[in-house]
Order: C-alpha cells, then sequence, then structure tokens
C-alpha cells in the first residue's frame, strides 16, 4: 500500500473533508474527482503537507507521515506535485528547474545533466534546456513540470487539475502524453479533476468526492455502471433510472418496433451529429423519464421501442 | 569577477553592519560637551577658538533646544552633556525648573554680565542679547509716528503689522515681558489688538516679514534686531535691496518708556556634567571680550558682556533704552503666553 | 507542526513597536487642562488644517502619480526613457528645502517680484499659505506613488495587456477594470506612505504656518511645555491613520493579485497629434517645478557659496550620510523581507497585519518617535550600568540608536514595498519548492529572494533615498559632532542661511541620483 488516508477530517468555517478513508496501491494512477467546493484541492494538499488535517492519520509507504503527534514537512513527504499553473521557477532555465531538486544530492554535473537529457526526452522536449519557462507553451510548461518532479523520483506524484487551463481540442493529445509519461516513469499518481471524462480516462481508480465525502471508490467502469447514487450516477454521464437501476446510453437499443418498452417522445433537441430525445418509457404502467441520443431518424416519429441490456 | 570574489565579501559586510556597536569616541578627558540650539557661523568660529586657546575638545549636538532638553531630562545622571547652551531665555528658566542645570559660581561672568542677563542663583547666564524691535517700510511710515509696541494696537495700523505666528518663541517671550509689566489682562488685549491688525496671517521667518514690508504690505514688521543685520550683509541683491527699504525703530524709550524687549542666548552647565570645570572655562570664553566680539561681528548679536561695544553696524542703529526686567521673570509666563496666543487666534 | 518563523517576526515587532509603546504610555495621564485649553481654542483648527492638507495632497499626488505612472507605461512617445527618469528625481528633494526655496524665488520681494517689477508689474501675491503647502508637498510625495504604482502597472502590463486587449477590450477599458484595480495594493500603499508622510511633515508646515496636528503637538510640547498632551495628540493622529490601514486591509481581504508570467511583448500605443503634446505638457510640469526649477535654484547658489563651504568636513559628512542611510535601507528591508515571507507562509490574522503594526513608526512626527527612542535606550543604559556591564552611556547617543530609530521610522516603507513585491509571487512556486525537498529557509533563498530581487532592489533605493533625508531624528538623537547632509541643510536653513544650503542639498541629490538610475535604466521599474 503506497498511500493510505485514515479518517482525515479537516474544516474552517463549516466542515472541508469528513472521514476521509483511502487507500492507493503502488502504480495506480487514482483521480479525485468532484465539483469546485467539493474539498478535492484541500485534500491534495493536505496529502502534500500544504494544508494539515485537523485530525485522522495518513501513511506513505507504511510510514506514518501524519498524525496526532506527527506531520512531516512537504519537503520531508517525497511527494511530487504538478500544480495547476505549473509552478515553474521563472528566474531558472528549464534545465535549473528540472535539477531544482536534484541540488541536494550531490551528484556530479556530468551525471546530472544526463538525467536532464533522460528526462527532457521522457516529455519530448529534447533541445529545450536553455529556455525560460514564459518562453514555453502551456502543455510544454506542463510536462516540464512533470520532470521536474520526477527528477527526484518520488513515490508519489500529485497532479492539481492538470488539464484545466488546456485547450479542449488539445486535451486528448495532452491527456494521452501524461499518461504515458506516468505510466513510463512507473509511479504512482493521483489526480485532481472536475471532469469525470477525464477522470474515466486517465484513471485506474476514481475516488468519487462530494461535499468532503467521498461518494464512490472503484474502478471507472464500475462507478460508471453500478453508481451507489443517482447524484454519482449522473455526475458521469446521462444515466437512465427504471426505479433504482441504472441504464447508461450503451444499453439502450432503439427500435422503430418490437422492443420491450414502448416509448413516447416529448422533446427533440437538434445536437448536430445527433438529436438528443427527452422521452418516456412506459413499463408497467409506470411512465420513467429517458434522455436517448438518436444517430438515426427516430427523432421523427412520436413513439417507438426500446430493448434493455442487463449487466 | 574572479578578482571579485576573493575579496571576503562576507566579512567587508559584518564590519559593516557591526560597526555601529562600537562606540565612536573613545574616552577623552579633556574635553566638553554641549548641546546647542544655536546654528550659527559664530559658533562654530568659537569652538575652534577654545579648543586652540584652551586645548580643551569640544564636542557638539546642535538640534532643536526643545527636543535636545528632552534628552537631556530622559539621560539623567548619564547624560554626557557638559552644557546647554540655547536661545530665548524661556527656555533657560524652564531648563532650569525642569532640573537640568546646576548653580556655577564664577566671578569673571558674575562681574561681566549685567545681572538682568543671567539667572540671580547662577544656573544660567545670558552670552548674547537681541532686541525684538519694530521695523517700518521708510516709504509709508514715518518713524516719529512710531512709539510702543502697545501703540501698534491702534486703528491706523490696521491691515498694517506683520510678524512671525505665535510658535516663535521670541513672539513668546514678548508677550511674556507684557504680562510681566502689566499682568495677563492687559496683555491679553494687547495681544487681541495686534492680531486684528495683521497685515496678513503670520508666515515665514522674520526676515520674510522684512520681505513683504520692503514690498508694501503693511507698515510696520516685529523683527529681531540680528536678523536685520543678516539682510544687509547678505551677499543677496534681493535681501540687501530689501534692507534698504526698511528702518530701525526702538520702542518703548523715552523716560516713561520701559524699554525695548530684549532676550537672549545663553548658557548652562548641565547638573549631571562630567566635566564641570571645562564647562565653567567655556562659559566664561564666550563671555570674553574676544568671543562678544565674534558674536557681535559675525551674527550681529548683541554683547551681553558690559565691557565690550556692539559691532559698528549695531551702533549705527543708535543706542537704546533696553527693558531692564530680570529676564528669569519672562520664563515663569512663558506658558501663560502661549495660552493668550491660542485664545486670542494669533496663530 | 512547529513553527519558527512566527516567533521572530513578533519578536521583531516588539522590539520595533517598544519606542512606540513608551511613547503612547507617557501620554497617558495627560493634564485634561490643557487638552481643554486646546480644545477651546486651537484644536478645531489643528484637525481641520489637517485634514484639508491630508485630502487635498492625497488627492493631487494620486492624480499626478497615477497618471504620470499610467502614461509612461502604457504610451510610447520620443524622450520617454528621460521621462520616466526625470518624474522620479523631485523625491530627491526634502519637502521643507523645497518649501524654503519656492518661497525664495516667489515670496515678496525675491526673484519672481522682483522680475515682475523689472517688467512693469507692481502686483503682489502671498505664496507662504496652504494653497503652496499643497502644491509643494504634491510635487515632493508623488513619486511615492509614481514609482511604487509603475512598478505595479509595469508587471500587470505585460501579463495581462495582451490577454485583455484580445478578449476585446479597449485600452482604456482594460486599463480602468483591470489593471487599476489590480494595482490596488500598491496605490493604497504608496498613497498611505504619502498621507503618512503629510500628517507627520514639520518643517513646511512651520514655516508656511499651516496649523496641522504635528506642529500642534510641538506648540503644545514646546510652548505649554506639556509633553504628555503633545504625545497624546501624536496619538490621535497615529490612531486616525491606523483605522484607515486597518479597514483597507480588511477590505482588500483575500481577494487576490498575483499575477504570473508575461504574454507576449506589449506594443505601446504611439501617442501623436494633439494628445503627444499634451501629454509633454502634463509630463514637464511636476519635472519642472518638482525638480528644475529647485535644482537651478540649487546650482546657482551651490556655486556661489560652495568655496566658502566645502572644507575638510565636507567629505565626512557626506560619508556619513551615505553610510547611515544605506546600512538602515539594507537592514529594513533584510528585516522587512523576513517579516513579509512569515506572514505569507504562515497567513494567520497576526501576521497580515503585522506590517501595518510595524508601519506605526511613519505616522507619528519624528521628534515624537524620538522620545520613544531615547526613553528606550537610556532605560536599557541604566540596566547595563547598574548590572555593572558599562559604566556610562553606551547605547543612548550613539549611532547604534540613530540606526535604530531610522528601522522604527521607516519601516513602512519597507514592508510596503515588500508585501507589495510578495502579492505578485504565487504560493504555489513556494510549495513546489518545498514539495522538491526544501524547507522555509532554503526555499527563501532559492526561490522567493531571486523573484523579489528587484523589490527588493527598489525598496532598498527607496529606504535610502528617504533616509537620506531624515531629519528630526537624526537631529535630536545623533552622536556628538555627527552631522549628515540632512542636519545640516535644516541647521543652516532654520538659522535663515538659505543659500548656504545650496551645496548640502546638491550633494542629497546627486547622491540620490546615483541608486534611482541604477533602478531606472535596469528597467526595474
Amino acid at each position: 500500500m503506497i498511500l493510505e488516508l485514515k479518517q482525515l477530517n479537516k474544516s474552517f468555517d463549516k466542515p472541508i473533508l469528513k472521514d476521509i478513508n483511502l487507500d492507493i496501491e503502488h502504480g495506480e494512477i487514482v483521480s479525485i474527482l468532484g465539483k469546485s467546493g467539493s474539498g478535492k484541492s484541500t485534500l491534495l494538499n493536505i496529502i502534500a503537507g500544504f494544508e494539515k488535517a485537523d485530525s485522522g492519520s495518513l501513511q506513505i509507504n507504511d510510514q506514518v507521515i501524519f498524525d496526532k503527534k506527527r506531520n512531516r514537512e512537504p519537503q520531508d513527504r517525497n511527494i511530487g506535485f504538478v500544480f495547476q499553473n505549473y509552478a515553474l521557477f521563472p528566474h531558472l532555465t528549464v534545465e535549473k528547474n528540472i535539477l531544482f531538486g536534484l541540488k541536494k544530492t550531490k551528484e556530479n554535473k556530468k551525471k546530472k545533466r544526463e538525467v536532464v537529457q533522460e528526462l527532457l526526452e521522457m516529455v519530448d522536449l529534447v533541445g529545450y534546456e536553455r529556455r525560460y519557462p514564459h518562453e514555453l507553451s502551456g502543455g510544454e510548461q506542463q510536462r516540464i513540470s512533470i520532470a521536474r518532479v520526477l527528477a527526484t523520483d518520488p513515490d508519489l506524484i500529485l497532479l492539481d487539475e492538470p488539464f484545466s487551463s488546456v485547450d479542449t481540442l488539445l486535451k486528448a493529445e495532452i491527456e494521452r502524453d501524461l499518461l504515458a509519461i506516468i505510466k513510463k516513469s512507473n509511479k504512482t499518481a493521483i489526480f485532481v479533476t472536475h471532469d469525470p471524462k477525464e477522470a474515466m480516462a486517465i484513471s485506474d481508480k476514481i475516488a468519487f468526492l462530494e461535499d468532503g465525502e467521498i461518494m464512490q471508490y472503484g474502478k471507472p467502469k464500475d462507478i460508471y455502471h453500478q453508481p451507489k447514487s443517482k447524484q454519482v450516477a449522473s455526475f458521469f454521464g446521462i444515466a437512465n433510472f427504471i426505479g433504482e437501476k441504472c441504464y447508461r446510453l450503451s444499453q439502450i437499443e432503439m427500435k422503430k418496433s418490437g422492443g420491450m418498452h414502448k416509448v413516447r417522445l416529448e422533446e427533440s433537441i437538434f445536437r448536430g451529429e445527433y438529436h438528443e430525445l427527452h422521452v418516456k418509457v412506459i413499463v408497467d404502467e409506470e411512465e420513467y423519464p429517458f434522455i436517448l441520443f438518436d444517430y438515426g431518424d427516430f427523432h421523427k416519429e412520436s413513439e417507438f421501442y426500446i430493448s434493455l441490456t442487463e449487466r | 569577477m574572479k578578482i571579485l570574489s576573493k575579496i571576503p565579501l562576507r566579512s567587508l559586510a559584518m564590519i559593516l553592519l557591526l560597526a555601529p556597536l562600537v562606540p565612536l569616541e573613545a574616552n577623552d578627558v579633556n574635553e566638553v560637551n554641549i548641546y546647542t540650539h544655536r546654528h550659527y557661523p559664530s559658533d562654530e568660529i568659537l569652538f575652534k577658538k577654545f579648543t586652540k586657546t584652551s586645548g580643551i575638545k569640544v564636542n557638539v549636538v546642535q538640534a532643536n533646544a526643545d527636543q535636545i532638553m528632552k534628552r537631556l531630562e530622559e539621560e539623567g545622571k548619564y547624560t554626557p552633556a557638559d552644557i546647554l547652551l540655547t536661545v530665548d531665555v524661556g527656555r533657560l528658566t524652564y531648563a532650569k525648573e525642569r532640573g537640568l542645570l546646576q548653580p556655577i559660581k564664577s566671578k569673571y561672568l558674575e562681574s561681566v554680565i549685567p545681572s538682568n542677563l543671567r539667572d540671580a542663583e547662577g544656573y544660567w547666564f545670558g552670552v548674547t542679547k537681541r532686541a525684538r524691535v519694530i521695523v517700518y517700510n521708510i516709504d509709508n511710515v514715518d518713524p516719529k509716528t512710531l512709539s510702543t509696541y502697545e501703540a501698534l494696537t491702534d486703528e491706523k495700523y490696521k491691515k498694517g503689522i506683520l510678524t512671525q505666528s505665535s510658535s516663535s518663541v521670541y513672539n513668546q517671550s514678548l508677550l511674556a515681558s507684557i504680562i510681566a509689566h502689566k499682568g495677563a489682562k492687559e496683555a491679553k488685549i494687547w495681544a487681541e489688538g495686534i492680531r486684528s491688525n495683521f497685515a496678513r496671517r503670520p508666515t515665514g521667518s522674520d526676515r520674510d516679514q522684512m520681505r513683504a514690508l520692503a514690498a508694501g504690505i503693511g507698515k510696520v514688521a516685529i523683527v529681531n534686531t540680528y536678523y536685520v543685520g543678516q539682510l544687509i550683509n547678505s551677499k543677496s541683491f534681493s535681501d540687501k535691496a530689501v534692507a534698504e527699504m526698511i528702518g530701525i525703530f526702538f520702542p518703548n524709550q523715552g523716560d516713561d518708556g520701559r524699554g525695548t524687549h530684549i532676550n537672549i542666548s545663553g548658557a548652562g552647565v548641565t547638573k549631571y556634567a562630567k566635566h564641570r570645570e571645562n564647562a565653567i572655562k567655556f562659559i566664561e570664553f564666550l563671555a570674553s571680550p574676544e568671543a562678544q566680539k565674534v558674536f557681535t561681528n559675525v551674527n550681529y548679536e548683541y554683547p551681553a558682556n558690559k565691557n565690550v561695544a556692539p559691532s559698528k553696524l549695531l551702533q549705527s542703529w543708535g543706542k537704546f533704552k533696553e527693558d531692564k526686567i530680570e529676564l528669569y521673570k519672562l520664563g515663569k509666563y512663558n506658558v501663560e503666553a502661549v495660552k493668550i496666543f491660542n485664545e486670542v487666534g494669533w496663530y | 507542526m512547529l513553527n519558527r518563523w512566527s516567533p521572530f517576526s513578533y519578536i521583531l515587532t516588539i522590539i520595533i513597536l517598544l519606542p512606540i509603546v513608551l511613547v503612547v504610555n507617557h501620554a497617558f495621564g495627560s493634564e485634561t487642562q490643557t487638552l481643554i485649553h486646546l480644545k477651546e481654542t486651537v484644536l478645531w483648527e489643528y484637525v481641520s488644517s489637517t485634514l484639508i492638507l491630508v485630502f487635498a495632497v492625497g488627492f493631487c499626488t494620486l492624480v499626478l502619480g497615477v497618471g504620470t505612472a499610467y502614461l509612461t507605461t502604457f504610451y510610447h512617445f520620443r524622450f520617454i526613457n528621460l521621462f520616466v527618469f526625470a518624474l522620479a528625481l523631485p523625491f530627491a528633494i526634502p519637502t521643507y528645502i523645497m518649501g524654503y526655496i519656492y518661497s525664495d524665488i516667489f515670496g515678496y520681494f525675491n526673484h519672481f517680484h522682483l522680475f515682475l517689477r523689472s517688467i512693469g508689474i507692481k502686483e503682489y501675491f502671498n505664496v507662504l499659505n496652504i494653497y503652496s503647502v499643497i502644491i509643494i508637498m504634491t510635487l515632493a510625495l508623488y513619486p511615492y506613488i509614481y514609482l511604487i504604482v509603475k512598478a505595479s502597472f509595469e508587471k500587470s502590463k505585460s501579463a495581462l495587456l495582451n490577454p485583455a486587449l484580445s478578449l476585446g477590450g479597449s485600452r482604456k477599458r482594460v486599463f480602468f477594470e483591470i489593471i487599476l484595480p489590480l494595482s490596488r495594493p500598491a496605490i493604497v500603499g504608496s498613497l498611505a506612505l504619502v498621507v503618512m508622510e503629510t500628517i507627520s511633515e514639520y518643517g513646511i508646515t512651520e514655516y508656511y504656518n499651516v496649523k496641522t496636528l504635528t506642529p500642534a503637538i510641538f506648540n503644545t510640547w514646546f510652548g505649554l511645555h506639556d509633553s504628555k498632551s503633545a504625545t497624546y495628540l501624536a496619538v490621535i493622529a497615529m490612531v486616525m491613520v491606523l483605522i484607515v490601514l486597518i479597514v483597507e486591509r480588511y477590505n482588500r481581504g483575500k481577494a487576490s493579485y498575483k499575477i504570473e508570467g508575461a504574454n507576449g511583448e506589449v506594443k505601446k500605443e504611439l501617442l501623436k497629434g494633439y494628445k503627444l503634446y499634451v501629454s509633454y505638457f502634463l509630463l514637464s510640469l511636476p519635472i519642472i517645478f518638482g525638480f528644475l526649477i529647485p535644482l537651478i535654484w540649487i546650482s546657482v547658489y551651490s556655486y556661489e557659496y560652495a568655496t566658502m563651504l566645502v572644507d575638510d568636513k565636507f567629505l565626512t559628512i557626506l560619508g556619513n550620510s551615505f553610510y547611515s542611510s544605506a546600512l538602515s535601507a539594507f537592514v529594513i528591508i533584510v528585516l522587512a523581507f523576513f517579516v513579509g515571507y512569515t506572514s505569507r507562509i504562515y497567513p494567520t490574522v497576526i501576521n497580515r497585519y503585522i506590517g501595518k503594526a510595524l508601519s506605526l513608526g511613519f505616522t507619528m512626527p519624528g521628534a515624537v518617535i524620538a522620545i520613544g527612542i531615547i526613553m528606550l535606550f537610556i532605560n536599557i543604559d541604566k540596566w547595563l550600568i547598574d548590572n555593572y556591564i558599562t559604566t556610562k552611556l553606551f547605547l543612548g547617543g550613539s549611532f547604534f540608536t540613530l540606526l535604530f530609530a531610522y528601522i522604527v521610522r521607516f519601516f513602512a516603507i519597507g514592508v510596503n514595498t515588500v508585501e507589495s513585491g510578495f502579492e505578485r509571487i504565487s504560493i504555489d512556486l513556494n510549495r513546489a519548492s518545498r514539495s522538491l525537498g526544501f524547507n522555509y529557509f532554503k526555499t527563501m533563498l532559492k526561490v522567493e529572494l531571486p523573484l523579489m530581487r528587484n523589490s527588493l532592489l527598489f525598496g532598498f533605493i527607496l529606504l535610502f533615498m528617504a533616509t537620506i533625508k531624515e531629519l528630526p531624528l537624526t537631529l535630536v538623537l545623533r552622536p556628538f559632532n555627527y552631522e549628515t547632509l540632512a542636519t545640516k541643510t535644516y541647521l543652516l536653513a532654520n538659522a535663515q542661511m538659505l543659500h548656504e544650503t545650496a551645496i548640502y542639498a546638491l550633494s542629497i541629490i546627486v547622491i540620490s541620483l546615483i541608486p534611482l538610475s541604477i533602478i531606472i535604466t535596469k528597467r526595474h521599474i
């Protein structure tokens, strides 16, 4: 177990975090997902040591780094932190930024240069040694910031909203690159994000945080398909319910005839590639509101049928 | 750059930082330490002369009298100061009152300084005199119409009087002298009368009053004599022109007059002086003809030593009858004078 | 978590505030009689003059300071570098000297009047009044605002102007809605310095007989011989300023004023046509009246009196001024950096207001603080003597006293420049360094110190220039035979030997110009 959080509590004027328990295995990539104000950034800061929890304990590699008696300073936790705005030192070149954390170790200059080269290769920015942060694009700054963290060989990397300021068009590419870098380096990482799509794309596990509580913790697919509550379910995308049962779009097949349940169209919204249909599904005389995506011409019908596959 | 780095910058910085902790002067026995308000060229000359003739080193702090007196008071028995040298008798009597001075006996001082210019018990001695006189614009005032300070409250001087603000110690002592002679009630009426005849809100220095006078603002100004001397001997063309346009009048003369108000600058030995003998020697030196000549020639002050004649310039203004009141009496009325100024709105 | 930083900050604060505490303590038990007398007679005049002067000078310096900073930051025209430099110059001339010079030029029967007469104009006008004081103090003090606000504009310009313009705002809107609000800490901070200095100014208000609280304090102290009531008035003035400062700090709250990076080369708008000439005219006014005219006056009389006054002592005086100003500016900026860093890493309520408390020394007239300083050191000395550690005054009347006095007096300037510097550096940089393995101290040296270099240098120079002009404390606290350029200037002027002061005033200007030209040519502002 690389990281263990036990019953962390934190409050300022009101409770920010309530009884947080979280275990993370070595090599896992975990997302802490939540809306703004859910307490996710505070949680990350507590793990990094920038803020102090009111109670509870925190272990890394089975060593207690925070509890009632102890509180290790951030510099003694061996945790890397990638900031939302990357926090590159503006007065230092790329090379010196990367070497910043390495200055302590008394390796010789040549060795250090090798490390820089290795890391620049890993983040695909060879030749950028002499540049200053303000000469780099946002994505490049982010990669340097990760290289800087990797240089110190941390046990754990924390990333605070790494994609929040990235152009949506480039997001997928940058996500992929980042993931590749972290996987290549064989590190454990925790992301904080408010974007469920992003969380599902990059994480091995997701911890869904709301109002300072972890509502659900598990693999993306499990959370997506077996959400513990309607709140969780709808946060991850279109969720249609019959009773307590959640049906995702992929479980619903639309048919002009011969389906399981009859459907009445109430509203149709044109979304370009598809029409978003607001319908009522009739099951045992009861009506349930569903949202369906229509890539064909169901929006022209006033009534049609659907079949549901159970998981 | 290589060479630069070899200089032990850190030790250099440490030396510079720690330097203030090292006391500046060694314990020099043959010295005299002076707190002075006076900052005239004449004094610099005299300090040098004194060291030359006596071999005693003179150490000086010049600051505003009231503040340096506060420093003296706070330092108490540990003060390094031996002498307090200041202008205005009000301050000298205040210093005595606060226990900052000690009495000294000096046959020489008692013989040359008239008794009205020194403290009866020897706490302080006047070393120079200055008269607070009326100056007038020679173009629009006939000096024959001038008589006394009191006459200035007359209607005919409406919008005609120029003088400094009430924070001037010389105005305070002038009013104190009127309180001493005539009582507070009369003095208040006088201050009120002067204020209602102001040519403008009091502002600037004594020199500025005379400049305004020369410019045709007002008819008369109340100023100290040595400022007139400074104007006359100024290197500045305009100041000389001002000096040519004004005349000096000594008020309250005649047999029934009490005489023109004079003030002094004076010195006293501090209560806890460490170099008492040197201090007495220094004050005696200031009263000596040699020093008195410097005061009168360089700074246009009247000598306090009765055996020394004023400078030629001062003599050219004529002899005048001085208000002979014992000056220490004025000190008593200083606070009252300030209160009266505040009450009548002489800002 | 053991916090080893705050205690240091607290101890420093206590030491620096001790003299002020002693003074305030002194004010207790004031004779009510004196206070009643003042209330019945002149107190209203004191208070109203103070308020008028503060509002008028505050408003004028604000307009002039922000206006000149704006024109020289966001526009381009010929000779702009010259203007950027020259606009800071009036700061090198002590306020009271400027007051004396203007009365010597424009006063009755002085140069200007004689000139008017020579061309047949017989009109006279009185310059020794409150309006002149407002103008002169504005000219002498606006560089505080100009320098500090311009430094802030420069930073926000490169980071924000292009992004904001790309969002489609006009330059004017971007300035008023983004840049100006973002510069609030700098504007308010520098304005506070102006206000504090206006209240505690003595030389010019006394000479021009404008009865603000400071001359009133002296009137009460020296005239009425009631130092307790005098300090009581000083405490009133201090409390007024303190309330303003705290309200401002509270209102600012947790708003962030951080600006990061630079977004592209900023193209300054080229001024053309009538706008150019109007700008030249407006920018020239403060330079001509705040610097050139006084400089001409000073140069003429320096030349005339140079041989008479430049003797062997002159170099010593020059050295004293330089050393004491440089040393105290250095110590203040280091301590202010330390305090600022502490409240940055431990932003507790106390730490957030500690800078304001340390600024108190600037709100009181120097002569009043001097009492507190004397009391403090004499008491320490007495203790030392009673315990047979020393035999005579060791601290009282030493150079150390003077140095300490400067620290108490000018900490406000240090705090101000350091705080507005720190506000511009994201705390994430500090956190990044720590998570990379450095403790607070090493982080300070490796991250904040280099990033704050310009702010610190800037603060150092402001402090240097303020200290070299400092008068009331130096005058009364200095050791025997210790002269600075400022004491020399003042004593001569006070003895009404105005023209003789020129050479010393010139030296102050020249010495101030050296560091000033460094920051400006290095484009740190």
